[in-house]
């Protein structure tokens, strides 16, 4: 039948009706020659017949509905307080699960912003090597320039086409305004095989991507509108582009990106096209590509892999024989969902939290439900009474699931409104690596997944109290007389509670596991002291600062001047940013007088070039040898080891007094100290990388330079005297100050993030927990009031009865922490690969969340205990 | 809907064998119902106009605003095909009932 079509069709208006009766009316008049009054009084109560046609086109169901929101609002206000612990409790759970998943959707389900997104995937070669960062097996796929540009064009076999993005880097734009942006070099097919169109100008051409052709530009929408006020004519004007590896350009801008476009990794403002082919086949070393590709109709990501597999001695070709040597025994091919990529092992955390969420919007659920079946039986006789007078069992059994529609509805309401709220909070302390987590909002997509979250919590909280009106919406309970009536038995009820409090440790064990290995995380030793440090960094513009005598005039100024700040008590610059963040490792080392094996001396050390006071300044410990002196830049070069260096470097051996080199034919240095490793990676919890000190010399720097200022001045006035500084010096160029400690904070922002996150997940399940022991256990006293009366009336102590009651909820807590652990021990497994140092069965963790759960929960049931220590015996019995 | 309320289930037969002789407005149905049962059936006409919009927001009928030939506007119902199927559905089980009735009159 067109049930469809019977949903929409049109319903006549009042006036149709109306005309309609008016008409008949007419033409009985005419046909039997009666006057208009006859007519009408022959066809009856004319509004009673408006009325019935009327009723005929609205739908049973929502009047149903109607009566149905019209009891519920009624007996909601005669126990308000029900409804808004109801609404409130599931408004949480409601308002958090929506957050959340607004604030992970980008992440884990929101399709990406190209063409046919599950088409597009990732695609490299994994070398099978120890990263230079980590010292980890490579875990990140890459492409090399000249095998990508000679063999992927056209595109290997398993892909449609392919596409690549070269180095990104920051750059500059104007004079006047100095921006600091983030420039992306591309192929010029980068658009077309996401499958974007720009919205203004037009895209690359492969005319663009020659070799020495002039540079063009794609900026981003937001550029366009913050930079030009969306003014279309933008298109055809010329950015002047400084970057610090390129003298200043007058790139002239093509097109705009659209609104929505984002890039498959990290982020860009202004694309370029790469410019590498024909590629020049003399240059030594490979540059290193992010590639793309759109797979073939047809083929799925496993073939891709198998497909490309034979064209990896290929690629090796263009490698010199001792790289292809290592590599070939390790290196492979890897094709993986461009999701993937992008998201990496954020996935993780962000299944984690939604796991956590949902857990805790059943606990709200169960919560809810429970108090619902409370009700059910305090209405008991009510809903017998409308039994008796005629209302069906499935129409009370409806009645109940209205209501908790109902209660599922108001709580959404405000649920979405606490969700806007959370989600702030949320994308505050997000850790800023969670891709996609600045767009993140409440829009239709979010809004669709929360109405039907809504739904669902509705149905889930009013099954059982359904199920159980159906049942007993009996004649029995119409005769059983008041509060000792069995009822909706208190078994359901607590089961519910039990499966409450197992929930909940869940949550409180997984929490405490995520706080003792966040703990662990920051108890780490860095082997530096990062409180009081201040650092600022800047990169030269390669146009205004051509020659090592103008960077080193600039630095030189910088470092004299953040000297002579009043407060300060060491100040070091450095050729790397401070040692918290992945640094490429690339040095060919020499040992004077020792022949060092290929492992050896390519060994990833990383190399920084520092002032003398550097070891002053980040409290680093030189454990035996000597720091640098001040004398030590005009001398003879030297050079300080960490402790895996000089293992690394000279096995067993002495160290003090060799020679070293990192690049050959440059100076030796003298190795006059050891100092303690760092833990410099980026990642606290991996191990130290092998660093080397060099003296810097006072003409070698290039373009980027790091300072470190230590002090005894407020860490705000230290920024500030180093604002001034820079300023003075060359108000033209970007600088970042920074609180070294902040920068610290912000390496363990996601194991902070999840920590926070669950745990207040868990202190507000046991929250609800307590309060749901607590109400079925009142619940409890009140209806055994006559029992207890008796026993106390026989002799039993108002201790005894305490007890008792104390006992049976133990008896369920307990029941519901064994099952918890249970749980625990099934969930956690997951949570394996976040803990640092701590085993997912840490019995400190799970131990400290059953001790936690015990002290709440029984001081819930306190207050009921008491309650029946103090039933006055007589007054009970005589309530029969 | 209609199975259940018996006593709508006559009007609703003659509504929809009225309109398979071709689509007309209420008032020309009750009139055809009248002529053609020689004035032994007469339509209750206040329950004619709900049974219509019932049978029209079942989807068995049609409505449409016309202008009748003397320039009153009126609202003429048509038969759907899903109205056809169903005049026959009712109009066989009606055959039945009268036939099954008028053997249990003649035997008594």
């Amino acid at each position: 039948m067109g049930v469809m079509r019977r949903w929409f069709r049109r319903r006549p208006t009042d006036d149709e009706m109306r005309e309609e009766l008016e008409a008949h009316v007419a033409m009985r008049a005419e046909h039997d020659r009666i006057d208009e009054a006859a007519a009408r009084r022959r066809l009856g109560n004319l509004l009673h017949t408006r009325e019935s046609m009327r009723r005929v086109w609205i739908a049973q169901w929502w009047d149903a509905l109607r009566q149905d929101a019209h009891y519920t609002w009624r007996s909601w206000r005669r126990r308000p307080a029900f409804a808004l612990a109801a609404v409130l409790v599931l408004a949480l759970g409601l308002g958090s699960s929506t957050a959340l998943f607004a604030a992970l959707d980008r992440v884990l389900f929101r399709p990406l912003p190209y063409a046919n997104p599950d088409r597009l995937v990732s695609v490299g070669l994994l070398s099978g090597l120890p990263s230079p960062i980590s010292g980890q097996a490579e875990s990140i796929e890459m492409m090399l320039d000249k095998p990508y540009v000679q063999l992927w064009n056209p595109a290997p076999a398993p892909f449609e086409s392919v596409t690549a993005v070269g180095g990104t880097n920051e750059c500059t734009i104007g004079e006047a305004q100095p921006a600091e942006l983030r420039c992306a070099r591309v192929d010029s097919n980068f658009l077309r095989v996401l499958g974007v169109t720009v919205a203004e100008g037009r895209d690359f051409t492969p005319e663009d991507d020659v070799r020495g052709a002039p540079l063009v530009a794609v900026i981003s929408h937001a550029l366009w509108r913050s930079r030009y006020g969306a003014d279309p004519a933008a298109v055809g004007r010329t950015l002047s582009l400084d970057s610090t590896n390129a003298p200043v350009e007058r790139v002239p801008i093509v097109g705009v990106l659209p609104a929505d476009f984002e890039m498959p990794i990290g982020t860009a403002d202004i694309l370029l096209p790469m410019r590498m082919r024909p590629l020049d086949m003399k240059q030594p070393f490979m540059s290193i590509l992010t590639a793309f590709a759109r797979l073939k109709r047809d083929v799925t990501i496993e073939r891709a892999g198998l497909m490309l597999a034979p064209q990896l001695t290929d690629v090796l070709q263009f490698m010199p024989p001792a790289g292809r040597a290592t590599w070939s025994a390790r290196a492979t091919w890897r094709v993986r969902p461009l999701r993937d990529r992008r998201v990496g092992d954020a996935a993780r955390v962000a299944w984690l939290l939604i796991g956590a969420v949902v857990v805790f919007l059943l606990i709200a659920c169960v919560n809810v439900a429970n108090l619902m079946l409370a009700r059910v039986a305090e209405r008991q006789r009510e809903f017998a009474i409308r039994a008796a007078v005629g209302a069906g069992k499935v129409r009370l059994a409806r009645l109940a699931l209205a209501e908790s529609l109902l209660l599922a509805l108001a709580a959404g309401g405000i649920g979405l409104l606490l969700a806007l709220a959370l989600l702030n909070t949320f994308v505050g302390i997000a850790p800023s690596r969670l891709p996609g987590i600045a767009q993140a909002s409440i829009d239709l997509r979010v809004f669709v997944a929360a109405v039907v979250l809504i739904a669902f919590t509705g149905v889930v909280i009013g099954l059982w109290p359904a199920v159980s009106v159906f049942r007993a919406a009996g004649w029995k309970a119409l005769r059983s007389t008041g509060t000792s009536s069995p009822g909706a038995r208190p078994r359901v009820r607590f089961a519910l509670v039990t499966t409450q409090i197992a929930l909940t440790l869940a949550l409180l064990g997984g929490s405490a596991l995520l706080l003792r290995s966040l703990w662990n995380v920051v108890a780490i030793p860095l082997g530096f002291e990062t409180g009081r440090v201040v650092t600022l960094s800047v990169g030269l513009s390669a146009t205004r600062y051509p020659t090592p005598a103008h960077r080193s005039a600039y630095f030189e100024e910088l470092l004299a001047r953040a000297t002579a700040t009043p407060g300060t008590v060491a100040a070091a610059l450095s050729n790397a940013p401070a040692p918290l963040g992945a640094t490429m490792a690339d040095a060919s080392s020499e040992v004077e007088g020792r022949s060092l094996d290929g492992e050896v001396q390519h060994a990833p050390i990383r190399i920084r070039q520092v002032t003398p006071e550097y070891f002053d300044t980040f409290r680093i410990r030189v454990t035996s040898g000597r720091g640098f002196a001040a004398a030590d830049r005009d001398g003879e070069p030297v050079a300080v080891l960490t402790e895996s260096a000089s293992r690394i470097l000279f096995g067993g051996e002495a160290a003090l007094g060799r020679r070293i080199r990192f690049v050959t034919r440059s100076p030796w240095h003298r190795v006059v100290g050891v100092a303690d490793d760092l833990r410099n990676g980026g990642d606290v919890t991996a191990d130290p990388a092998p660093e080397v000190y060099l003296i810097a010399p006072r003409d070698g720097w290039r373009a980027n330079g790091h300072l470190a200022l230590r002090t005894t001045a407020a860490p705000a006035d230290a920024e500030a005297f180093l604002r001034r500084i820079a300023v003075d010096l060359d108000p033209l160029l970007p600088v970042t100050i920074e609180r070294l400690d902040a920068q610290v904070t912000r390496l363990t922002e996601r194991p902070r993030f999840t920590a926070w996150l669950l745990s207040a997940f868990g202190a507000l399940a046991l929250a609800l927990a307590a309060s749901g022991l607590y109400s079925v256990a009142s619940y409890l006293v009140l209806q055994r009031r006559r029992d207890i009366g008796v026993r106390m009336a026989m002799g039993a102590s108002p201790r005894d009865v305490a007890r008792q009651v104390v006992g049976e909820a133990g008896r369920w807590i307990i029941a519901g922490a064994l099952l918890g652990c249970a749980l625990g021990w099934m969930a956690t497994r997951a949570l394996q690969s976040q803990l640092y140092d701590v085993q997912a069965l840490d019995p400190r963790a799970w131990t400290a969340a059953v001790v936690t759960l015990a002290v709440v929960l029984f001081t819930a049931v306190f207050w009921p205990a008491r309650h029946a220590a103090h039933v006055d015996p007589i007054a009970a019995l005589r309530a029969e | 809907m209609g199975h259940r309320e018996n006593p709508q289930a006559a009007l609703e037969l003659l509504i929809l064998k009225t309109l398979a002789a071709g689509p007309n407005h209420g008032f020309g149905i009750a009139l055809h119902i009248e002529e053609a049962s020689s004035a032994l059936l007469r339509v209750e006409e206040g329950s004619l106009y709900p049974a219509l919009h019932r049978l029209d927001k079942a989807g068995f009928i049609d409505a449409e605003w016309i202008v009748t030939p003397n320039g009153r506007r009126a609202r003429m119902y048509r038969l759907t095909k899903e109205g056809r199927k169903r005049l026959k559905e009712i109009e066989e089980s009606w055959t039945t009932l009268t036939e099954g009735v008028k053997r249990v009159l003649r035997w008594a």
